[in-house]
Formats: structure tokens, C-alpha cells, sequence
């Protein structure tokens, strides 16, 4: 066990709390977590900004650090964590760990239109134009790691690290935003790889309901 | 041919799970009221008052074309007209509409204002919310109460009492309350909700937009 006590804050239909709900899973990082009700507003509560002044979920706590901005968080406990069987979530090399960086804020860039798409199609009734436009950009990135992944392996290297948490967390929620993914077959066998790794599972596994100690 | 003029509400979902439990045939027609289409001539034709649900019936009581707005009328007509889900029997039957006339006047009405008022945070609106917000607890202490003894709200059978009534405990997530505390209304909710008819009718006429609150406003990062 290589953890302290951690607090995690978030909201289960949240794509960046996935992400780091994911990460604690895989990385087998123990920590208490806490359902931020967004129904209620309690991201705009007093006591939950203290934490994040931006009031968004996710939100960290470690050691009396709060922490925000999902993919910050991400490469914050690729740093600090190992996985249990030893492992590290980060590329092995200076060479590839920007290249990790790189993906994932290519992902936060351009592959986050799926997750713009599925705020307008889930969420918002958003206009068909509008929800159109946004599956066509989300596509445009599918295409773009698709055929990066085309050649087998993770996104950077053999191992997974947390361009692939990320990626994978967003790429969970297509389904949500209805983009069709029949044409992505590199996509789907590094999703299946990825769900062979310890820890890594669907959203609805991965993030809890409620608050949990 | 029922035609079902809707949206995803605790009123339009009454009448999109009794008809899943029916089993019939009939096409949904969404009116988006994020977008003011409840106010439209076509649709003010069907229901002046410019609520969802809405339905007509091709095959009326005579034959000809029936439009019915008001969801506990439609559950009561519908339910009649395939002599299910409500009782024949003048002593049970009663009791049914009983627990329907509760949902319509209080359920519905107090829940709604609690859903009305529960994203507003500014001060002066809170004497409501709290008012609101304690009625709705109140009611869910009457169902509480009344399903320690009784199966269903209206006796031993499922009814049009249950089906206009989970709907709007199916949000239970904004009204502040703990379960263990209504341990028997949580019983009938779980059991209500295990009905494949209940999940295919709460995804009428498509799923998730009673979120659009919390996600409207850039709440995640």
C-alpha cells in the first residue's frame, strides 16, 4: 500500500470525475469518496469551493492539498502512485512521458467533443445543428486514435498509462453522445485490452452512487 | 391506436409505463416543453391547459376519436378500457381512485413545487423551498405509513394509484431524504421499479434530460 488517505469528490455522470475515479481503480489507490450532488448545487456550496474554486467536479484532497482539473489530477497521482503489482501509470521515459502529456491534452482538446456532443444530446436538448456539428469533430478525433492504435499496444508504449485512462473514461460515453463506433475496431480492441488490466471497468462499476468511506 | 403526446416528466411517465404494462401499441410524440412546444395551436387543441401528457384514441367509446388530456383521467380511461390495473370491484375501486385523487392533489402538486424551487439559491427563496421541501417529506411519511400495512397504495394489487404515484418518488434524489427512513415506501419503490414495463415507460420519451439543470452550467472539468 503506497497510499494515504485520500479524499476523492465527484459526481458518477461526470466524464472527468470517470476519469479520475478510474484512475484511483486502476492505480488500486485507497481512498473515501464523496458524491458531489450536482441536482442540488452542492459544487456552488461555500465548503465544496474551498476545495475547487472553479465549483466543477472532480476534486482531490491529499494531505491536506486540494487538488482540480481532472487531468491535472491525473498526472498528480501518475507521480505520486504506483499500481499495486508495481507498476506505473506514466510513460517510463522523459521521451514518453510527453509524450503521455501530449495525448492527454489532445484528449482534453479535441477527443472532449464526445463529451460536449453528450451534454447536448443527454442533457441539454441541445440543437440538432449544434449536437450534429459536435459528433462530427468527436468523430474526427475517434479517427485520429483509431488509426494510432492501429499498430496494437496502449497509447504510449506496452503498458497503459494515464493518456489511456483518460481517453478511455471519455470514449466510455459515445454511446451517450450517439456516435456510432461500428467503424473504430482499433478503438475496440484497445478497449478490451484495457479492460483486462486490473481495475479498469465500465463506468457504472467504477463509480459509486453515494458517498463511501 | 393510442397516440401519446409527452415528455420526460413524472406526468408524461405515468402514461408511457401503463402503457408498457398494457403492452400496446402507440406512438410517442415528444413535446419538448424545455422549448415552449406545450404552448403550440396543434397541441393547445388536445389541452388547453398546456400540460403534458395528452393522448386521443382512434378507437374511442363510441368508436370514434377520443383526445383526453389530464394524467389521471388518461390512466383511469386507459385502464378501463383494458379492464386492468384497476379494480371492478366498487369497494377496491374506490380505493384506487382514492390513492389516485391523493397523488393528483398532493404528490404531484407538492413534489412539483419542491422541484420548482430546489435549484434556486438565493436567499428569499428559501421560506418556499423549506416549505415545500417539508411537505413533500411529510407526504413521504403518509406513503410510508400507509405501505407498512398494505402491499401496493391501494391494497394487495399493483394499481393506476402506483403507477401515477412512483413517477414522481422516482426523483427521489431532490427531495433530501433518507431512505431508512421510509423503509416501506422504499420496499414499494424497489419493487415498482423492477417492473421491465416501469424501465421501458421511465425511458419515454427518451432518457436523461432531467439532468439539464445540473450540466447546463459547466459543472464538471
Amino acid at each position: 500500500m503506497n497510499g494515504k488517505a485520500l479524499e476523492f469528490y465527484g459526481h458518477y455522470l461526470s466524464v472527468p470525475s470517470c476519469k479520475v475515479g478510474l484512475m484511483l481503480s486502476m492505480a488500486g489507490i485507497p481512498h473515501s469518496y464523496h458524491h458531489i450532488d450536482l441536482m442540488t448545487g452542492a459544487q456552488k456550496q461555500p465548503e465544496y469551493r474551498a476545495l475547487n474554486r472553479f465549483a466543477q467536479v472532480p476534486a482531490i484532497v491529499q494531505d491536506g492539498v486540494a487538488m482540480c482539473q481532472s487531468d491535472v489530477i491525473l498526472v498528480y497521482l501518475a507521480e505520486q502512485f504506483t499500481t499495486l503489482d508495481g507498476a506505473t501509470l506514466d510513460g517510463a521515459t522523459v521521451a514518453e512521458r510527453l509524450r503521455v502529456r501530449e495525448w492527454l491534452c489532445w484528449q482534453a482538446d479535441r477527443l472532449w467533443n464526445i463529451t460536449r456532443a453528450r451534454s447536448q444530446v443527454k442533457f441539454q436538448n441541445g440543437a440538432p445543428a449544434v449536437i450534429e456539428q459536435l459528433q462530427g469533430t468527436a468523430r474526427d478525433a475517434l479517427g485520429v486514435l483509431d488509426a494510432h492504435l492501429g499498430g496494437g499496444g496502449f497509447i504510449v508504449g506496452e503498458a497503459p498509462t494515464i493518456a489511456d485512462v483518460a481517453c478511455f473514461a471519455v470514449i466510455a460515453h459515445a454511446r451517450d453522445a450517439e456516435i456510432d463506433m461500428s467503424e473504430c475496431t482499433a478503438i475496440a480492441a484497445w478497449q478490451a485490452r484495457m479492460r483486462a488490466r486490473e481495475g479498469c471497468a465500465d463506468m457504472d462499476e467504477i463509480m459509486p452512487r453515494e458517498s463511501r468511506g | 391506436m393510442i397516440d401519446l403526446y409527452t415528455w420526460q416528466t413524472p406526468n408524461g411517465f405515468k402514461i408511457s409505463i401503463l402503457l408498457e404494462e398494457l403492452g400496446w401499441d402507440y406512438k410517442v410524440h415528444e413535446v419538448n416543453i424545455g422549448k415552449d412546444e406545450q404552448f403550440e395551436p396543434a397541441f393547445l387543441k388536445l389541452c388547453p391547459n398546456n400540460k403534458i401528457p395528452a393522448i386521443t384514441d382512434s378507437d374511442g367509446p363510441d368508436g370514434a376519436p377520443l383526445a383526453l388530456f389530464e394524467s389521471g383521467a388518461i390512466l383511469i380511461y386507459l385502464a378501463n378500457k383494458a379492464g386492468r390495473f384497476i379494480s371492478p370491484e366498487p369497494r377496491q375501486h374506490i380505493k384506487e381512485i382514492q390513492w389516485l385523487m391523493f397523488q393528483m392533489a398532493h404528490v404531484g402538486p407538492m413534489l412539483g413545487q419542491t422541484h420548482h424551487f430546489r435549484a434556486k439559491l438565493e436567499p428569499e427563496i428559501s421560506y418556499a423551498r423549506t416549505r415545500y421541501l417539508r411537505e413533500t417529506q411529510r407526504l413521504y411519511a403518509v406513503m410510508n405509513g400507509r405501505l407498512a400495512d398494505s402491499e401496493y397504495l391501494a391494497g394487495p394489487e399493483y394499481s393506476v394509484a402506483d403507477i401515477a404515484t412512483w413517477p414522481w418518488i422516482s426523483r427521489f434524489e431532490w427531495h433530501e431524504i433518507e431512505w431508512p427512513d421510509y423503509p416501506h415506501l422504499k420496499r414499494w419503490f424497489d419493487a415498482i421499479w423492477a417492473r421491465p414495463a416501469v424501465k421501458r415507460g421511465r425511458a419515454v420519451p427518451r432518457v436523461g434530460a432531467i439532468w439539464s439543470g445540473a450540466f447546463g452550467d459547466q459543472a464538471e472539468a
